[in-house]
């Protein structure tokens, strides 16, 4: 296996294949720091996540990244509080580490700018809500704000640029988050991202909670992407657990997560649309969005296609997607494509996304960015294709992407793949086997632990768990494609022009939420 | 310009003529849990009913069993629970001006 | 309903059918899953349409009658959502919108969240869902304007009988 040859010249180590399929190595925190960023750029090996976990009163570092097709689990344990920073040589390390101070109260030492990430501002020094000694309900008194300017970190400064703070409020029916403009008037000098102000303790929330509810708190994480978190979710723990999921669920795991890529797909459209003040093809595409939703919910009863996925397979069978639903989803196709058509020819449209926020190859890989905010700027990756899950090994489609890296180039991807969502629909619904929607599986081993991930709408969404004693959920770490893609949004931005911020914000289409954990 | 000017003038109505008149929402659409009284066994245990409610929607003590919608999350795991004193109904006027609206008591005796 | 709220509702009524003035609703994201924005613009899709009901939301505090909140407050939007709040002008009504909104859903009341918004701001209706259906929306909307009725309440129950 070519992986474990290219790990071992950079490890000096043979790591072990985990009962999961992926590869997994231990080692001392010193080594980690120099074999990460080592895989990273002289193996290409892709940075996907950096967190922290605590076990019998110690703290691991934990880092995965993907070589070779193949994920791999690295682990240290720390001795004390400190760790050597990774951020200096992977910018996407930057975040994740920050997010371990704030919450582990782990140092990352040499990282350029630790500052509080996760943490709403005037929490006090001490506080760290991730450790096991701290109760979730534990009420913690906040500093009063004592500054006179918007946050920012190295800010643009100059006569007549002005510091303009965008939310966390904003006006129109959005996500609470705030953006800093350095501005002059109209050009973007820098863009700051204030994010995090609704951060609730995802992952705090999954300890502790039963298995056979703990998807309904993945489909919390992201009410856009509740069917790819919760999907993950399971996915986790059913190769934890070694429960072989039924083909029947898997062709249905298929078609219900090509529908939410569809519907936020197509609203990613609607909302470009209406940046654009093209008000009848907003009106058309909410319409199709709307059509999804409502089909979604005669599917499974939930909008948002939640309360499907359970550790095993699917709750309950859904509504046969045939006759009248069949017609209306080939209907919902067919006026897709004729309102594609036009909007691909309307150039008034075009112009505003054409070369607008654009993202260059270099930073996007250096980013590890994800979905098709990564496709958009030529880097070919997607799980479905790369990691194969649910019924995706037995079907056709091809990974779309394009090299302009602007908001054009992200819309192009992702109505290619509204395309190829509607086919992948019809061929896992055409070859539905029978057979039951669930399988049982025994309780899960102390210490059994795996990855799980969905290529959603908007990316790789990742999930690591671990189980404890009496198998309730240790830690869960969730990584979502919108806390790994939005720190490049503010890469995007630099010499573009403020009325362009709608359409490059869209272009990116993230979830605050999922973000924000 | 031209194109999405006719689009939108053959497009048809879809609005939803609700308030005005009555609109309702597919069976399987889950709305809102009703509890049925009738199928709660006085004599018999209620601690399934809570085990299955993350939020802590669903409470249940020694002489009753409380429902408050305004802890739920429409997830149905109460409608699974055999015994079927739990179903998923279909509604969507729920709002309320009161929270303590939102609460439904069933009394052992 | 106290004597003011119902003062309140009446005024607001008043407006739209007297002087034909449309109401302005400011939404504000308090820590919601991102499920019940989805919902929220929905109302704006020509299925549901709320501008034909004479409400348009409004992206300025100080020209909304209504605040529609959603999500469970986190500690880092406490003092933002309050001070929208504060900007708007008298009568104003505020709607808890989604199931976290109204009672704290599955994050309840932790170091991140508050429990519900009535934790810091008086709730005038509650609109409980995961998310809410966009007509639970309009009917919470309508409710808090005085111009529908409420169609659920408090029940008591005994076991074993059908009520």
């Amino acid at each position: 296996m070519d992986e474990m040859v290219r790990i071992e010249r950079r490890t000096g180590e043979r790591p072990e294949r985990t009962r999961w399929g992926g590869l997994r190595l231990s080692m001392p925190p010193e080594r980690l720091a120099y074999v990460v960023p080592a895989l990273a750029v002289e193996e290409d090996a892709r940075f996907v996540a950096e967190f922290a976990s605590e076990r019998d009163g110690r703290f691991y570092l934990h880092a995965v990244v993907e070589i070779g097709g193949t994920y791999l689990i690295l682990e240290a344990p720390l001795a004390g509080g400190r760790f050597s920073s990774l951020a200096l040589e992977l910018p996407a390390a930057d975040w994740p580490e920050r997010e371990m101070k704030d919450l582990f109260g782990l140092t990352p030492s040499g990282h350029p700018h630790p500052e509080r990430l996760v943490l709403p501002e005037g929490w006090p020094e001490g506080e760290h809500p991730m450790r096991k000694g701290f109760a979730r309900e534990k009420e913690v008194e906040l500093a009063p704000p004592e500054r006179e300017r918007p946050i920012m970190r190295d800010p643009v400064e100059g006569d007549g640029v002005f510091h303009i703070p965008y939310g966390p409020i904003r006006s129109g029916i959005f996500e609470s988050a705030q953006f800093v403009v350095d501005t002059p008037g109209e050009k973007i000098l820098r863009l700051h991202l204030n994010m995090f102000y609704k951060h609730r303790g995802m992952e705090k929330i999954f300890e502790g909670v039963p298995l056979e509810q703990a998807p309904l708190v993945a489909e919390r994480v992201s009410g856009t992407d509740s069917f790819a978190q919760s999907l993950a979710f399971c996915e986790a723990a059913e190769r934890a657990l070694g429960v072989e999921v039924p083909p029947r669920a898997r062709h249905w795991r298929v078609i219900l997560s090509e529908l939410e890529r569809l519907y936020n797909h197509i609203d990613h459209v609607a909302k470009q649309c209406e940046a654009a003040s093209l008000n009848v093809a907003n009106a058309r595409f909410a319409i199709l969005k709307e059509r999804i939703l409502r089909l979604n919910a005669a599917l499974t009863g939930s909008r948002y296609l939640r309360g499907v996925n359970r550790v095993g397979g699917l709750r309950f069978e859904p509504g046969a997607l045939e006759g009248a639903l069949l017609e209306e989803l080939a209907g919902i196709e067919r006026d897709f494509t004729r309102d594609e058509r036009l909007l691909r020819r309307t150039d008034s449209f075009l112009d505003r996304i054409v070369s607008a926020g654009p993202l260059s190859r270099e930073d996007a890989a250096a980013h590890a960015a994800v979905g098709p905010v990564a496709r958009g700027s030529g880097i070919d990756l997607d799980c479905r294709r790369d990691h194969p899950y649910a019924a995706y090994p037995e079907l056709d489609f091809e990974v779309q992407t394009a090299s302009a890296g602007d908001a054009d180039a992200r819309f192009d991807v992702r109505l290619r793949e509204a395309h190829e969502s509607f086919s992948l629909i019809r061929q896992a619904n055409g070859r539905m086997p029978e057979g039951p929607v669930h399988a049982a599986s025994s309780a899960p081993e102390p210490g059994a632990e795996a990855l799980g991930w969905a290529e959603g709408a908007r990316g790789e969404e990742l999930y690591y768990l671990r189980f404890g004693e009496g198998g309730a959920l240790d830690r869960v770490k969730v990584r979502t494609a919108s806390f790994a893609n939005w720190p490049l949004f503010a890469k995007t931005t630099d010499g573009q022009v403020l009325t362009d911020f709608a359409f490059m914000e869209h272009s990116f289409a993230m979830s605050q939420a999922a973000c924000d954990g | 310009m031209l194109g999405w000017f006719y689009r939108g003038l053959t497009g048809g109505r879809v609005t939803t003529p609700y308030p005005r008149r009555e609109e309702r929402l597919p069976e399987g659409f889950r709305g809102r849990p009703v509890v049925h009284p009738e199928r709660l066994d006085p004599e018999g245990s209620w601690e399934e009913y809570e085990r299955a409610c993350l939020p802590g929607a669903i409470r249940v003590s020694e002489k009753t069993l409380t429902l408050d919608l305004g802890r739920c999350i429409c997830c149905g795991l109460c409608a699974s629970v055999p015994g079927g004193a739990f179903t998923m109904e279909p509604d969507f006027e729920l709002a309320v001006s009161g929270r303590g609206d939102l609460v439904t008591v069933v009394h052992r005796d | 309903m106290t004597r003011e709220e119902r003062e309140v509702r009446e005024e607001l009524a008043g407006r739209v059918q007297a002087f034909g003035r449309s109401l302005h609703i400011r939404h504000v994201d308090a820590g919601s899953c991102g499920a019940c924005e989805s919902e929220v613009q929905a109302l704006q899709n020509p299925f549901y349409d709320l501008h034909r009901l004479g409400l348009f939301f409004t992206p300025s505090p100080r020209h909304a009658d209504l605040l529609l909140v959603t999500g469970p407050v986190t500690r880092a939007m406490e003092r933002p959502l309050k001070m929208a709040y504060e900007a708007m002008p008298d009568p104003k009504v505020v709607i808890a919108a989604c199931g976290p909104a109204c009672g704290g859903g599955i994050y309840g009341r932790s170091y991140a969240t508050l429990g519900g918004v009535d934790a810091v701001l008086p709730v005038d209706v509650y609109v409980p869902g995961s998310p809410p259906h966009p007509l639970s929306l309009l009917h919470g909307i309508l409710l808090a304007l005085g111009r529908i009725e409420q169609k659920i309440g408090r029940e008591e129950h005994v076991a074993g009988r059908v009520s």
